[in-house]
């Protein structure tokens, strides 16, 4: 009996799924159509579709979109201005904008592009832990008709480079000049007079912060900066305590801690609570990214630099901009090609310095940019929008009212 | 007589209930997803995250049946991928496999024989191995992420998939239910004194099972090279968890014993697999999702297990 009701369970199950998969097929099928007419216009008559939507910018209807983003919303202040500004640009663009779960591992990565691609969406950006995976992004995205960007990275290995960058569906990427970010602190830390420094960084392979200490690397050569200690990959604050810790037992004569990266929550409050806990008022700590906490940090007299771009959801932003534009079937790129940005950084060393960036930036609300500056990304509303007429546009913004 | 019918009653719905949860999930992303979660890019996604889960949740099985347990997996996963990547740029990326197999061979033999001739608990010992592991993978990479030659990745094809899923259920059913291997497994669960007392060497099938799922973090290893062209410090980390849920979903004893049923692996594995795929097409967040499989999770253990198998604690 207890067979035979399983029997008739499963067998109800089987029907109503063939159901709910007939029910989609039809959407499915005008969603592909829609896809692939977008893919071949996009590709093949981008020149002439920018003329048209030129002429016609003041009347440019957007189409629907959704976009996926790995970055879940953590709580931290800076998610929350992502959120703030990505509903603005939502509201303009008749888009969504998913922050969605994954892990930033090579699996982690894949799995959230299939699992996106599966779920329908129109477009993707991602934040790759190394340049291996690429390859596999741009064949799901192409097969799918999906437009993608990378943030927060640069691709370093010039095979998957020219790979990538040939795809139709590659909008670009917006990254740091992290060379530039590790040589600067380095070169504060020297001028600061540090002669001997522990590190806290992720783990080997993370072409970010492999770059960043390439800068820091040179600087400590130029100035005499000894790299007494280091610690990767930190998963929670309790590492970043332990690290810390060691650092301060082995180096009596330590002057500093660098942060050069860390994707870790709480790291540095975690960090300079065990200086202070280990009375070791002469240890400074440096950070590449601003703390959530920045001005607290400050306040503490332990956090002695602090280097970032103005925003550490600024770059995601702009990435999420290009797709938009790209799927609207205006790509910012000069015939629809990728486009490249750096995202300008800059350093506060002091109490006010943060209180004042953080009475703006520190606001959940705070845009980027308000509802008219914001159309100027947009190519249907800016013709002369390009990669180097956006490069300018980034250089040029500030952290202001 | 009717505490023996309620007793039959919750043992049968035991039996039904991984059934159940997997139609349930099944019916319940289906209709919530309009369809998507039988679309072709929707399996796919399944398939390729469902291999590492499923081939993994059959060898925590093979372990559950005689009550062992390995902790190492993940780890072992991630040193055989690493293994398999050195390989793979230092001869080809064909050598690598064998290679990959090998070290997830190896590995497993010395847990056997950790856990069968120094008799320390299989989770004290697998935990030391994940540690040990932990500790070798980072040296193995120098603590950071090693690339493969790009032509890796066509090595992970469709009909490669299709090999190791298929392959791997086929293999697992009938080692576990109609081998001789699988009845003394599932007696040592039961109870490993019985099978010394009837002259079988336990310790053998403990060590040749340690070393089946050593081999199976081996393939898994080299699977997770080919999809992703990389080996990392984080590739297996979550092996253990996944495999772990499935195996409890899928209402198999961890205590082991003839109530293991292969089925129960299969299930476990389907129904972890298609949960996080319908949840990620239901676009729910991340906190949301990690509560849903807690909640699930909770459940389904706390309907599915085996309390009958439990010893009593002195």
């Amino acid at each position: 009996m207890k067979k035979r009701i399983l029997s008739v369970l499963m067998g109800v199950t089987l029907v109503a799924s063939m159901f709910a998969g007939c029910g989609s097929s039809e959407n499915k099928t005008e969603a592909s159509e829609d896809k692939a007419e977008t893919a071949t216009e996009d590709t093949a008559e981008d020149k002439t579709e920018t003329t048209e939507t030129t002429a016609a910018a003041g009347d440019f209807e957007c189409k629907p979109y959704s976009i996926a983003l790995p970055f879940p919303e953590s709580g931290l202040t800076s998610f929350e201005i992502a959120r703030s500004n990505f509903d603005l640009l939502e509201s303009q663009t008749n888009g969504e904008i998913i922050n969605a779960a994954s892990d930033l591992t090579p699996d982690g990565v894949l799995s959230f592009v299939e699992s996106q691609v599966a779920a329908g969406v129109s477009g993707l950006v991602i934040c790759p832990p190394s340049d291996s995976v690429l390859p596999t992004v741009t064949q799901l995205c192409e097969e799918a008709g999906v437009y993608w960007g990378i943030t927060l990275r640069s691709i370093s290995d010039p095979e998957i480079k020219a790979m990538v960058e040939a795809s139709p569906y590659y909008v670009g990427n917006c990254y740091e000049d992290e060379e530039t970010a590790g040589y600067t602190c380095g070169k504060w830390m020297g001028d600061a007079g540090y002669k001997k420094i522990a590190i806290i960084s992720q783990a080997k392979g993370d072409t970010t912060c492999d770059t960043r200490e390439v800068g820091l690397g040179k600087a400590c050569e130029e100035l005499g900066i000894e790299i007494v200690g280091e610690s990767r990959g930190h998963a929670q604050a309790s590492d970043t305590t332990a690290a810390t810790e060691s650092f301060l037992a082995a180096n009596p004569d330590l002057d500093a801690i660098f942060f050069v990266g860390s994707a870790c929550t709480g790291a540095h409050e975690a960090c300079i609570k065990a200086i202070q806990d280990a009375g070791r008022d002469d240890v400074k700590v440096v950070t590449i990214d601003f703390p959530d906490a920045m001005t607290e940090d400050f306040e503490t007299g332990v956090l002695a630099y602090s280097y970032a771009q103005v925003c550490l959801t600024y770059d995601p932003y702009i990435s999420i901009i290009k797709v938009v534009n790209a799927i609207q079937g205006t790509p910012i790129g000069d015939d629809g090609k990728f486009t490249s940005n750096t995202m300008a950084m800059y350093g506060i060393d002091s109490v006010e310095a943060a209180k004042e960036y953080q009475a703006i930036a520190g606001n959940p609300k705070y845009l980027f940019y308000d509802e008219e500056e914001l159309k100027s990304f947009y190519k249907w509303e800016n013709p002369d929008l390009n990669e180097q007429t956006l490069q300018e546009m980034i250089d040029s913004y500030k952290v202001t009212e | 007589m009717a505490n023996e019918d309620t007793n039959k009653k919750k043992i049968s719905f035991q039996v039904i209930f991984p059934f159940l949860g997997l139609i349930l999930i099944l019916l319940l992303f289906s209709i919530l997803t309009g369809g998507k979660l039988f679309s072709a890019s929707s399996l796919k996604s399944t398939m390729n995250d469902g291999i590492y889960i499923l081939l993994g949740t059959i060898g925590f099985t093979l372990l559950s049946a005689m009550g062992q347990m390995d902790f190492s997996i993940g780890f072992n996963m991630g040193v055989s991928c690493a293994v398999c990547c050195l390989v793979a740029n230092a001869v080809s990326i064909y050598a690598s496999i064998p290679a990959a197999i090998a070290t997830g061979l190896v590995i497993g033999c010395v847990n056997g024989v950790i856990v069968t001739k120094t008799r320390i608990s299989p989770m004290i010992a697998t935990m030391g191995m994940m540690f040990i592991l932990q500790g070798g993978v980072l040296v193995i990479l120098n603590g950071s992420v090693l690339q493969a030659p790009l032509t890796m990745m066509s090595l992970y094809t469709t009909p490669l998939k299709i090999l190791l899923l298929a392959g791997g259920i086929v293999l697992g059913f009938v080692l576990l239910e109609k081998t001789k291997y699988g009845r003394i497994s599932k007696a040592i669960g039961a109870s490993p004194e019985t099978v010394r007392q009837t002259g079988i060497n336990a310790n053998k099938y403990k060590l040749i099972t340690y070393i089946i799922v050593g081999g199976i973090c081996g393939i898994l290893g080299f699977v997770s090279l080919a999809r992703t062209g990389s080996a990392t410090n984080s590739t297996g980390g979550t092996l253990l968890f996944n495999c772990m849920n499935a195996t409890l979903l899928g209402g198999v004893p961890l205590t082991g014993g003839p109530t293991t049923k292969f089925r129960g692996a299969l299930l476990g594995a389907l129904t972890i697999s298609f949960l996080v795929t319908g949840m990620t097409l239901m676009r729910i967040s991340a906190q949301n999702q990690q509560l849903i499989k807690g909640i699930i999770f909770l459940i389904a253990v706390g309907i599915c297990f085996d309390r009958k198998n439990l010893k009593v604690i002195k």
